[in-house]
């Protein structure tokens, strides 16, 4: 086996037990946070602070007996959770999750592949996340799951045009396609003092973005899917078990691969203003900037689970029209205005 | 650059999900295995360096149209059990020897009178030149790229139009 193939074939078994190694953890986090937010206290029965409590709901989801309902389309039923498995895992590919490291005399940048188009490929990808929900909410035989599926899909391909036009922004200021060059661009500083992160560049359509990452993630304010007084559970109703298990997880991963777009686009991926431009060593330096990437995710990820229990939920038709009649239009200004500043300053 | 095995794995399952497409009994499933043949398609391009078309070809025609045809599909319910008529061998039969003597046909065009692909730069495909192509000033694609933009608009405001309720119907959607 080359070396390069072995390096390849680690960042990749790298990033996906991190990614779902961190996913009971995150769930712990947002039981232990909703739970202060609502002056409780949380899980802390399962050893030491509740620490052992996502083991004892992987046993639980493990051991769980799985139920094929009557009537059920047996194909797209069996593929649903898998399909959904593609979009968290998939696009964290494109994400430099640390500058480089140095081991055995070999240099391994912290990013799987460095596609020249990597933006359009997290669309991509993006875009191929509504089969996973619609298959999983058809194919259960049942009018909660098919609704459930069918906002699903609707909330996700209206709120990915207005996260496409916030993009377009960021790509117009950094003039390329490339997740690693757009981090690279955010490395400056703005009037001596400030970071150039593109949150401070464009902080419309980080806004924008946010408001996005939180819909396509079908996190509260926008869990209109899985809304449970009205649909029961929404798309996974009819899961069981493992399965069930499997959407629990990719949505928590999903979340996790958003927080990591969204520092890698608007907060300047792994850089620390001030200190990543200090070199700690080789190996030092990759653990140092991983670390910062890291942080910068768990902030974005407190954010969302914060407002999640803050926030009450939208109506479902006010959820389309503030796509369609705020967000879009919003996005569409910000995008026109960026243009213009950057044709004028030539 | 593409490698030989992207090209074969990818090429294998464009193929077999293309049959998929028109041997699967159930609609839902035709149109499952168009997409998984559009997503081997623009591992093809991308295999090719080309991409920027591999990654428009999954956007719009894996990641819109086709989610549109399942979902035409799932919402009409078309299960697949209705109407559904046996193979016929010998129509079966027919359709494979005209396969075949296609087939062998391409491959006798391509084996005598070969052409060779000319040889493209590093820039090739990637999204800058295309862009320097379409836009640059003095292109030769520019009018036509808006024209088609706006052909695409009025196409837009004309679905809209049809699919409006009339006065009529309006007033009963608002009651």
């Amino acid at each position: 086996m080359t070396p390069e193939i072995a390096i390849s074939l680690g960042r990749i078994l790298a990033v996906i037990a991190g990614v779902l190694s961190a996913v009971p953890y995150l769930v712990f986090a947002e039981r232990k946070i909703c739970a202060y937010i609502q002056d409780r206290i949380g899980p802390n029965r399962v050893g030491p602070w509740g620490l052992f409590q996502p083991l004892a709901d992987g046993l639980k989801l493990l051991t769980k007996e799985e139920i094929l309902p009557n009537g059920i389309d047996r194909f797209a039923y069996l593929l649903a959770p898998a399909l959904v498995m593609i979009h968290p895992l998939a696009t964290f590919a494109i994400i430099p999750f640390g500058s480089s490291i140095t081991l055995f005399g070999q240099t391994i940048r912290l990013q799987i592949a460095d596609l020249p188009i990597g933006i359009l490929f997290f669309l991509g990808v993006a875009s191929l996340s509504v089969y996973g929900l619609a298959l999983g909410g058809w194919g259960s035989n049942n009018k909660y799951s098919l609704m459930g599926g069918l906002r699903a899909c609707a909330q996700l391909v209206s709120y990915e045009l207005s996260m496409g036009l916030c993009l377009v922004g960021i790509i117009l200021l950094s003039g390329t396609l490339s997740t690693s060059q757009i981090v690279a661009a955010q490395e400056e500083t703005l009037l001596g003092f400030l970071p150039a992160w593109n949150v401070f560049l464009q902080p419309a359509g980080f806004a924008i973005f946010l408001i996005c990452a939180f819909a396509e993630n079908n996190r509260l304010p926008f869990d209109l899917p899985e809304a449970e007084p009205e649909l029961v559970g929404g798309y996974h109703t009819e899961y069981t078990g493992l399965r069930f298990g499997t959407f629990f997880l990719a949505e928590y991963a999903s979340m996790i691969t958003m927080s990591a777009l969204l520092v890698t686009l608007y907060l300047g991926g792994h850089h620390l203003p001030g200190v990543t431009t200090r070199d700690f060593g080789p190996v030092m330096t990759g653990l140092i900037s991983t670390a910062v990437f890291g942080a910068k995710v768990a902030t974005v990820l407190f954010t969302f689970i914060w407002t999640r229990w803050t926030l009450p939920r939208f109506k479902y038709q006010n959820l389309m029209s503030f796509s369609w009649k705020c967000l879009l239009p919003a996005a569409l200004v910000n995008l026109l205005m960026t243009a213009t500043v950057i044709t004028l300053s030539g | 650059m593409g490698h030989p095995f992207c090209f074969w794995i990818a090429g294998t399952l464009a193929i077999l999900t293309a049959l998929g497409v028109i041997l699967a009994r159930s609609p839902l499933y035709s149109a499952l295995s168009l997409a998984a043949t559009l997503l081997s398609t623009a591992v093809l391009f991308i295999s090719l360096q080309a991409h920027l078309a591999g990654a428009v070809q999954v956007m719009v025609y894996a990641g819109a149209i086709l989610v549109l045809i399942v979902f035409t599909v799932m919402l009409l319910n078309l299960r697949g059990d209705s109407g559904e008529k046996p193979l016929r061998p010998a129509a079966a039969a027919a359709g494979m020897v005209v396969c075949a003597a296609f087939f062998l046909g391409l491959t006798a065009f391509f084996a005598v009178d070969a052409p060779t692909p000319p040889a493209v730069g590093p820039e090739f495909g990637t999204a800058g030149a295309i862009g320097r192509l379409l836009f640059a000033p003095g292109s030769r694609f520019v009018y036509a790229f808006e024209l088609v933009s706006v052909l695409l608009l009025a196409a837009l405001v004309g679905a809209i139009a049809l699919g409006r309720p009339g006065p009529e119907q309006g007033k009963d959607a608002a009651s």
